[in-house]
């Protein structure tokens, strides 16, 4: 039993993972339109890959939320987790079906940010319930 | 899962935050436990008992089937 005192901050977590998608995001608009113009290579291929890299930073900073967190704060992430995944998992069947009907294809690099985002948005709905 | 937490800190005039700290847990956690919001795990449960020099059935009060 370790008796260390987490240093969980919904806060610090939002400005971390803020910081962290706002670097992926700056990193991926600047490369992804730039990867047409370059000649197939290694160039390229790192090119397409940049984003990649800033993406760690998101989850290092969900791993770090995750680790300064106690019993409790765990939990309401995992549910928060849970219910972010079914809502957007559900909204991709939707738009999957949408997309018979000419509805636009959503890039494959935007799904696990979305996700995320939907785990984000699900926070403050779960820890209303431990209030 | 009712709980008699709050009136055991209060006994031992300690805050949350004291509590808290002695249980390695945030005060937020601390708060839902004494609110019935949450009920926490074994291991925390026995901690708490452990703090208050208590056995864990005179913490928590189990739902009977009538209750439910």
């Amino acid at each position: 039993m370790s008796n260390t005192i987490p240093q969980f901050s919904t806060k610090q977590y939002f400005f971390e993972l803020l910081g962290a998608f706002a670097i992926y995001t700056a990193v991926l608009f600047a490369t992804i339109g730039r990867v047409g113009d370059v000649a197939p290579g290694s160039t390229k291929m790192a090119l397409a890959l940049a984003p990649v890299f800033p993406l760690i930073l998101v989850f290092l900073a969900i791993m770090r939320a995750y680790k300064r967190s106690d019993e409790m704060h765990k939990r309401i992430l995992k549910e928060a987790f849970a219910m972010g995944a079914i809502i957007f998992g559900w909204l991709l069947i939707i738009l999957g079906f949408a997309e018979n009907g000419g509805a636009p294809k959503i890039p494959m690099v935007f799904i696990a940010p979305l996700l995320i985002g939907f785990w984000g948005l699900c926070m403050p709905i779960v820890l209303r319930r431990y209030k | 899962m009712e709980n008699l937490i709050k009136e055991l800190r209060k006994a031992e005039k300690w805050s949350q935050q004291d509590l808290a700290e002695r249980l390695g847990v945030s005060r937020q956690t601390i708060n839902a436990i004494e609110r019935q919001r949450y009920d926490p795990s074994l291991e925390l449960a026995f901690k708490l008992a452990e703090v208050f020099g208590q056995p864990i059935e005179a913490l928590f009060i189990p739902e009977t089937k009538d209750d439910a």
